[in-house]
């Protein structure tokens, strides 16, 4: 029930993380925009501007947790992973994207 | 995020904390990137400078991010706000209610607690009230101590202790500021010279007294004053140049020299001098130049401010070490040795003065907190009223919240939803009630104080009355929101789209209304109880007729005259009063009545058995006349007469008590018994005496002892005469018979300064407890009354709404009115009797705690317990008859229909 609910980018935002944490598992905020990348052949490109307010806001939904952690190259960096809301979110935002794309695609199929 | 570090984010907005680690956290990013942009051949400045470039503005997200985390949770708890103030909005009838009842509520605990605040927990207005120390007495075999001295203990005290930076001696008194005719009195204060210094007070006009003008009869500046500054806005308006002008106390001229602050009342809690005076010039004001070396005269308490480096142990051993010394030096004179071996055993020790000297009776302490407690359990009552209100609007609203629900809200966020909701109306009643909590105090005080004392009290609400109210509020949101949150959380759990989601049996809701029931009869039995002891002391047999008799006290010690022609002017005068029309019979004697002084001889009488034993026994001296006056038949004898000179047979009236206890009953018209005049060193001196009359029991001072052996003596024989009292008998009205007082006065006896008193007024006085205690407890009985009414009826009612399905089928299975009337009814009963006996138990428990404070009524009076029983099945009755009514005036075509 935030108030970002009819924000269709933000949303397609979250979708991509959670997707990528649920896939992926634990990370860190850079290797979330690397993921995203390179998962969608460069197509997606993750606005640092926009990434970080979305973590920090899904965090608070519960939807995510985050905690330091240390990179293999030994820098410190947060890492947020997945929770049990996050993923019924995700299901949700999927069975939303699914729907939309297939009313787009059926639109721009018949009108 | 724990809501807490969400509170820091808003706080700090702009400050490090948060802004540190979302900094680290961005840093990181770029970092790594940079990392890659250099495993890919980029020199380290090159690829840090590309990362960066990348990353745009770190600043922008930097604030982007945080106002995610901070927006998001105000932006939920404006959202719940704003849906609350929709809700209150919606239902403005629901929501007046409540708002108005908790405000009731809270504003009477507030108000009490104010009270209780500025009796018990406000520190003097003075400077680090905390290293202030007063000095107690223990005598030999008493577990109490005493803070009253003898101002030679007081000045060897000065002398010798070495424990304190400064220390005073402090004594209340009243003067009379009137100039000549009727008394004007005021509230007086006597302290040595240097109590503003060791306080730390500094005056608002002029100068305070120092030890310099606390010089018998007078410094340099001869006797001065200070005036209270609330005394000087009362009688001078704020006049500054009432500074250096004299007034007139007991008939002297004072220099007024300055004006003390707003905020400095003196030491004793509850009573707040208008003018203080230097103890030195107490010879001057008394004209009696011993009267501060009397030794057994306990007039001062003393204030101390402990040297830095002392703790009170410290003090108290080193105090342990003086006292010898110091009762050593101040040993009254003439008394028997062993009297005198227990005063030499006095202990000395020091206590906490920090918030002062309590100058509140000790019973009007107790009754106040106890009131304390019967406003709690209103509230309480409130509370329950208001869940049960709440309650049925959850069940109204099940739909609303199962649809939000639906919607994907949270359960969490439903609860927090419905608390905000509660939190709000509680807040808003605790405004209310901050706002009626300081005339509500005011009016207690003034309930409180008696004529010849005005009570006066700090009100001002302070941080500690602004958080109780506070705290109760959230504590009230808390308690009667927790019900309807928990029902809209777990109704929501069953999903109902349809119909009328139910809540059980409304079993919470009845078991709100039988706790109200159980905790109006505690309130109720505690009101009964306060109000038959009122009646019980009102209807006390007095011994004397009160109606009628106009009192005028003289002070004798002010007037310029010999000690010895004291007895003979007041003869004079009461003879000329007599003669005034409109008025029956006059007399003067030291005592009156319930007055405030107690004087008390030694006696030996002979027991009739030939022993010879010591007796106790109350003292009067009376002109003749004072029996017919007062309107105290005497039994047998005669009467004081004019005849019963210094000289002559030393004479005296008892009464019934006297007679019993002295003589072991029988005629003791004509018998001698001894009176112990003055002590001596081997005893008391004794005079034989004469019983010439017998005298109806009459109260002596206090209204709640039994009439104690009492002696009436002869004015003339009197064996001091420092002041007397003049009481007049008219056959009208006391309205009436003032008047004719006031001009009698003027017209014989100019000199005589005199204070009017009348018996209606010495009643009030002498019962401000009870009456506080009935009235305030009898409102509050009626409150938990109507609102356990009102909390029955609203679960009946809405019982019958929600079960008229059963109701129709019930009817049209042929049951009849009086069937459904009586399963109303009984449902009614069921709640209401279990309330009962819960609250008879929690009453039978409780009620010792007001055992102290009940004239002539045992806690467990069967008749108390009895009416308010019958009180609150009235109220059950009345709540519980309109839903029964209607539910047997339903249409079951229409009622199955319901459904």
């Amino acid at each position: 029930m935030g108030r970002h609910d009819n924000d269709r980018l933000q949303g397609t935002l979250d979708l991509l993380v959670l997707k990528v944490l649920a896939s992926r598992g634990r990370m860190h905020g850079y290797g979330i925009t690397l993921q995203i990348q390179q998962i969608s052949r460069e197509e997606l490109r993750v606005e640092e501007g926009s990434l970080y307010p979305a973590l920090h806001r899904m965090a608070q939904d519960s939807l995510i947790t985050a905690e330091w952690g240390t990179t293999e190259n030994k820098r410190r960096a947060r890492y947020y992973e997945i929770t049990a809301a996050g993923l019924e979110r995700l299901r949700q935002e999927e069975e939303n994207w699914a729907r939309l794309t297939s009313a787009v695609a059926r639109f721009l199929q018949y009108a | 995020m724990p809501w807490w570090s969400k509170i820091a984010n808003v706080i700090s907005r702009g400050s490090s904390g948060l802004n540190s680690e979302l900094d680290e956290e961005l840093q990181a990013h770029i970092a790594m990137r940079a990392d890659q942009f250099e495993a890919e051949g980029l020199s380290p400045a090159e690829a840090r400078k590309r990362a960066e470039r990348l990353f745009g503005n770190t600043l922008l997200v930097r604030e982007r991010t945080r106002d995610a985390d901070v927006a998001q949770w105000l932006d939920t708890l404006i959202q719940d706000l704003r849906y609350a103030a929709r809700m209150m909005r919606h239902s403005p009838v629901l929501t007046g209610v409540i708002v108005l009842s908790l405000g009731l509520g809270i504003g009477a605990n507030t108000a009490f607690f104010s009270l209780t605040n500025a009796l018990l927990m406000k520190q003097l207005p003075v400077r680090d009230p905390a290293r202030l120390v007063s000095i107690e007495l223990g005598r030999r075999g008493d577990s109490r101590w005493s803070d009253a001295f003898t101002n030679p203990i007081w000045e060897e005290f000065d002398k010798r202790q070495d424990i304190a930076a400064g220390a005073f001696a402090y004594a209340a008194q009243s003067f009379n500021a009137g100039e000549t005719g009727e008394t004007r009195m005021i509230t007086g204060a006597i302290a040595s010279g240097r109590i503003f210094e060791t306080l730390g007070v500094e005056p608002v006009a002029g100068r305070l007294f120092n030890a310099n003008d606390d010089r018998r009869g007078g410094g340099a500046d001869g006797p001065v004053a200070v005036l209270g500054y609330d005394y000087w806005q009362r009688a001078y308006g704020l006049d500054p140049s009432i500074v250096g002008r004299n007034i007139s106390l007991d008939g002297k001229p004072y220099k007024v020299v300055g004006i003390a602050p707003e905020s400095f009342y003196g030491i004793y809690v509850g009573l707040r001098f208008d003018v203080i005076v230097p103890l030195g010039t107490e010879t001057y004001r008394t004209s009696d130049p011993k009267v501060l070396d009397s030794r057994t005269n306990w007039l001062v308490s003393i204030v101390a401010r402990l040297k830095p480096e002392w703790t009170q142990a410290r003090a108290n051993e080193r105090l342990k070490a003086l006292a010898p010394g110091i009762f050593e030096a101040t040993v009254p004179p003439n008394w028997p040795p062993k009297i005198i071996q227990d005063f030499l055993a006095n202990r000395l020790r020091v206590t906490e003065a920090a918030r002062g000297l309590s100058a509140v009776s000790d019973s009007m302490r107790s009754a106040v907190l106890l009131l304390n407690g019967f406003v709690a359990l209103v509230l309480l009552i409130a509370c329950a009223n208001v869940a049960n209100l709440l309650l049925a609007r959850a069940t109204v609203r099940a739909r609303e919240y199962t649809v939000r629900m639906a919607l994907g809200a949270s359960r969490g966020r439903l609860l927090r939803q419905t608390l905000t909701e509660s939190l709000l109306l509680a807040l808003a009643g605790a405004a209310l009630g901050f706002a009626i909590a300081q005339p509500a105090a005011q009016a207690l005080v003034s309930l409180s104080g008696r004529s010849t004392a005005r009570l006066s009290l700090d009100l001002a609400p302070d941080s500690r009355v602004l958080l109780f109210t506070t705290v109760i509020g959230v504590c009230c949101g808390l308690l009667f929101g927790m019900a309807p949150a928990w029902r809209a959380a777990r109704n929501a759990l069953t999903t109902r789209l349809s119909g009328s989601a139910g809540d059980g049996k409304g079993r919470l809701r009845s078991s709100l209304v039988s706790l109200q029931v159980a905790l109006s009869v505690v309130v109720l039995v505690g009101s009964g109880l306060f109000l038959s002891s009122w009646q019980k002391l009102s209807k006390a047999s007095l011994g004397f007729d009160p109606d009628h008799v106009v009192l005028a006290r003289v002070d004798l010690a002010t007037l310029p005259m010999e000690q010895d022609q004291r007895a003979a002017a007041v003869e004079d005068a009461r003879r000329q009063l007599r003669t005034t029309p409109g008025v029956e019979e006059v007399s003067a004697s030291i005592l009156t009545p319930m007055g405030s002084g107690m004087w008390s001889s030694l006696v030996v009488g002979d027991d009739g058995k030939g022993g010879r034993r010591e007796h106790e026994i109350y003292y009067n001296a009376v002109t003749p006349g004072f029996f017919r006056a007062l309107g105290t038949p005497l039994l047998a004898g005669r009467d004081i007469e004019p005849n019963d000179r210094k000289s002559s047979t030393q004479v005296a009236v008892v009464n019934e008590a006297f007679a019993r206890q002295v003589f072991g009953g029988g005629n003791p018209i004509g018998r001698y018994f001894e009176e112990g005049i003055t002590a001596s060193k081997t005893g008391f001196v004794m005079q034989k005496v004469q019983v010439v009359g017998i005298a109806r029991d009459a109260t002596y001072r206090e209204l709640r002892q039994p009439p104690p052996p009492t002696m009436y003596r002869p004015l003339q024989q009197a064996r001091a005469l420092p002041y007397v009292t003049f009481a007049m008998r008219g056959p009208g009205e006391i309205e009436q018979l003032i008047p004719i007082v006031r001009a009698a006065f003027a017209a014989t006896e100019p000199r005589f300064a005199y204070t009017l008193q009348t018996y209606p007024m010495r009643m009030r006085d002498a019962m401000v407890t009870e009456r506080l205690l009935a009235t305030l407890s009898s409102m509050f009985a009626v409150l938990a009354l109507g609102l356990a009414g009102m909390g029955l009826y609203g679960v009946l009612a809405y019982s019958v709404t929600r079960r008229s399905g059963e109701i129709g089928l019930r009817m049209a299975l042929g049951a009849t009115s009086a069937h459904i009337r009586n399963w109303v009814l009984r449902q009614c009963g069921l709640t209401v009797i279990a309330g009962f006996a819960a609250g008879l138990l929690l009453a039978v428990w409780l009620s010792p705690i007001a055992k102290t404070l009940l004239y002539d009524v045992k806690t467990s009076d069967w008749r108390v317990y009895a009416a308010s029983l019958a009180a609150l099945a009235a109220i059950a009755f009345t709540a519980s008859y309109l839903p029964a009514r209607r539910a047997t005036r339903l249409n079951p075509v229409q009622a199955l229909r319901h459904d």
